[in-house]
């Protein structure tokens, strides 16, 4: 059985508008996705800016109320739990926010931070707290003296570091990381990299990693579900992503990601077209606009996602099942 | 930009710097982001300039162009921006209006800092064009279509009259950097053009600029830290590190080649493709840069080096000439292998 379990879960966001403040709108964010985490296993998501990608993260940890569909987690499904019910799961799964300069408070130092947290699911004793937080500051590399500061005294390496401590002080099963090292520089993305990969085997932790850079995907993930419009168009295993991807979009992405070496310098790939609105998606294939296969067919009926093989699920009218 | 041959001496020169050293008086005393950069940037050829944040690279770029604020900013005495044979340094506030946006235009990363969200998109353009050319009016929204139409915006008369904001983050963009090209430049300064977008229009950009330089012979200075763009894109390459110039080099060289411990550390940080590489810890460059207000004395890489000898803290390197188009500053650059 998958740690995690998500069918068809949809979260939409009314915009209201005129006098009445009526629906005028939805902005359908995350439309029907489906995917399992399995235990120890690190789940890559990628996918252009907009395309639902910190919503779905949020959404099945229930940051956000599910429009639709439903989220099992170790056998117990949540979008219906109470938040006295939610409370074990809660400190079993974990969030690590996009932006790691607004997710801290910026009036608590780390020392209060962490034990806000520790003390609030009592994860030890009260006696045991101090050492806990000493403990946790090495498991991410902080230095001692870090404790005392504030956010605006680390650096944006230091503060994801600060980040990924408040999630593991709980001690998870499971984390979302949303774009845990997309801010920062190279050489700092490295270093917070590793540090997961270590956390991750010590931890034996299950993770779904968001992210809308290739390369650190790639590198980091076992597997990969690629996002568009609010829905996965295609699953793959990370294995070897370029001679398996078989979806337009996921191709046209693997050709636009600029890779290091001047020597396989080509031609750069341009994919035309405009990304329709999430207010006002397409009833055919989200990706229809920008598709150079696009057919009759794909203009009305949208693709289902269907299973190639054991590692692999594609929605697109164009690639036959079994391929 | 794969088919511009490699830069020699006898390239024609668009721009050099020379020296640039820029300061800031700030509250904790003087504090300087730039030392004594000098690099030249070549007719027709796109220039990288890399490094990671907060080693100067802006600075660099608004220096050339002196958008740093007059009050707080100095430039050393002997720091010279060299167009042709004029030292754009010693030009009046007024004459360099009349370089900006005329012959060197400038994009930044944040496309509406260059778009005013009250006017439309066509009367931005217009602007641009009444101010730096003599062109009739019809002439001139002629001209702005034609703009519009080359960085591929679709249906550009409809455009024309719509707002920014009525506009994807990509298009803007674009009408960026129409906006600079208005004028047919020799000079584009592109500070981290693509880096809120997605790669897929990110390639978009790229190319748009990569056309224009090969059509008009445009010199494009680069500035990204997304060293895959680099490779895709670049002739040449700087590299700077805590305010100094540290490596110098063709692309192909830079990349297969590194002559500074630094250079090769961050090459060596990105993620790689491949199986094989899937889960293994990456290099990581130990400890951190240097702040603006405390730098080591001699190399600034000193303390995060894994070349370092007594030397290095000793006694300060100068960026030395290689060969004919590399140089480094470092005592003891690594070598070939
Ligand atoms: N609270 C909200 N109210 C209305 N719309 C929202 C809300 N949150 C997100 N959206 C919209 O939902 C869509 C998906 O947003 P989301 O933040 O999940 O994208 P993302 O894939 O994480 O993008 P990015 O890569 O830029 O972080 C977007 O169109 C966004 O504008
Ligand atoms: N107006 C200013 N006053 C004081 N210090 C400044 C000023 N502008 C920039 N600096 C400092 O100069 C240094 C170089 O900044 P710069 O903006 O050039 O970095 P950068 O290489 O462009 O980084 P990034 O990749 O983050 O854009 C930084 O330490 C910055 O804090
Ligand atoms: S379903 Fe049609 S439009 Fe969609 S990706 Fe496949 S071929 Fe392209
Ligand atoms: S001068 Fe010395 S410390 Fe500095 S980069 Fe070269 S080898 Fe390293
Ligand atoms: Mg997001
Ligand atoms: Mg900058």
């Amino acid at each position: 059985m998958p740690l995690l379990e998500v069918n068809n879960l949809t979260k939409h966001f009314p915009i209201r508008g005129g006098i009445l403040n009526r629906v005028v709108a939805n902005v359908q964010a995350v439309n029907g996705v489906s995917l399992q985490i399995e235990k120890g296993e690190t789940l890559g998501v990628i996918g252009e800016s907009g395309c639902g990608k910190s919503t779905l993260g949020k959404t099945i940890i229930r940051l956000l109320d599910a429009t639709a569909g439903t989220v099992r987690f170790d056998g117990v499904e949540t979008t219906q739990l109470s938040h006295a019910e939610l409370m074990p799961m809660r400190r079993r799964m974990q969030f690590i926010f996009q932006d790691p300069y607004s997710s801290l408070n910026p009036r608590m130092t780390a020392e209060q931070m962490l034990r806000e947290v520790i003390r609030f699911h009592d994860v030890v004793s009260a006696e045991a707290t101090a050492d806990y937080i000493g403990e946790l500051l090495e498991t991410v590399q902080l230095r001692k003296d870090a404790r005392h500061r504030y956010p605006h005294e680390f650096s944006g390496g230091q503060r994801q570091r600060l980040n990924i401590a408040r999630a593991l002080a709980v001690k998870p099963d499971f984390i979302i990381a949303d774009e845990p090292v997309s801010a920062l520089d190279v050489s700092v993305q490295a270093q917070i990299l590793n540090l997961l990969m270590d956390l991750r085997e010590k931890f034996d932790l299950t993770l779904m990693f968001v992210s809308h850079d290739l390369k650190v995907v790639e590198h980091f993930c076992d597997r990969m579900v690629v996002m568009y419009l609010g829905t996965v168009v295609e699953r793959l295993s990370c294995d070897d992503i370029y001679a398996q991807a078989k979806h337009p979009y996921t191709r046209a992405l693997l050709k636009s990601n600029p890779i290091n070496d001047p020597d396989e310098r080509g031609e750069l790939f341009i994919l035309e077209g405009e990304v329709p609105s999430p207010r006002n998606p397409p009833a055919g294939c989200p990706f229809a606009s920008r598709c150079d296969q696009v057919e009759e067919r794909c203009l009305s009926e949208r693709p289902p996602l269907v299973q190639l093989n054991d590692s692999q699920q594609v929605a697109c009218w164009a690639v036959p099942a079994g391929s | 930009m794969s088919t511009s041959p490699a830069t020699s001496t006898a390239a024609e020169v668009a721009l050099s710097v020379r020296n640039l050293t820029t300061s800031f008086r700030t509250d904790r005393g003087i504090v300087t982001a730039v030392e004594k950069a000098s690099f030249d940037l070549h007719r027709g050829e796109a220039l990288g300039l890399v490094g990671e944040s907060g080693c100067g690279k802006s600075v660099t770029s608004k220096s050339i162009m002196r958008l740093l604020p007059e009050h707080i900013t100095r430039y050393g005495k002997d720091s010279e921006v060299m167009l042709g044979p004029d030292n754009l340094m010693g030009y009046s506030g007024r004459q360099m209006r009349d370089i900006r946006g005329n012959r060197i235009a400038m994009i930044f990363q944040e496309p509406m800092t260059a778009l005013n969200p009250v006017f439309t998109v066509g009367w931005q353009l217009d602007e641009a064009l009444k101010y730096h050319t003599k062109l009739g009016r019809s002439e001139r929204k002629r001209r702005v279509i034609e703009l519009l139409d080359m960085v591929e915006i679709p249906s550009p008369e409809k455009r024309y009259s719509e707002f920014p904001h009525q506009l994807s983050g990509g298009m803007r963009q674009r009408v960026v950097i129409a906006m600079a090209l208005a004028c047919e430049p020799e000079i584009l300064i592109a500070d981290e053009p693509t880096t809120a977008l997605d790669v897929t229009i990110q390639a978009q950009i790229l190319k748009l600029m990569n056309d224009l330089r090969e059509r008009t012979g445009t010199a494009i200075l680069l500035i990204t830290h997304d060293l895959g763009v680099v490779a895709q894109t670049c002739d040449r390459v700087v590299v700077m590190y805590a305010g100094q110039v540290v490596e110098q080099a063709p692309v192909r060289e830079l990349f297969h080649n590194p002559s500074h411990p630094y250079t090769r550390a961050l090459l060596r940080s990105i993620p790689r493709s491949g199986k094989k590489e899937r889960g293994k810890r990456l290099a990581t460059i130990d400890g951190i840069v240097p702040s603006l207000t405390n730098m080591p004395p001699a190399c600034r890489f000193a303390d995060r080096c894994d070349c370092r000898e007594d030397r290095c803290t000793a006694e300060p390197p100068h960026l030395v000439q290689l060969n004919e188009d590399r140089s480094v500053r470092c005592h003891f650059p690594v070598h070939s292998d």
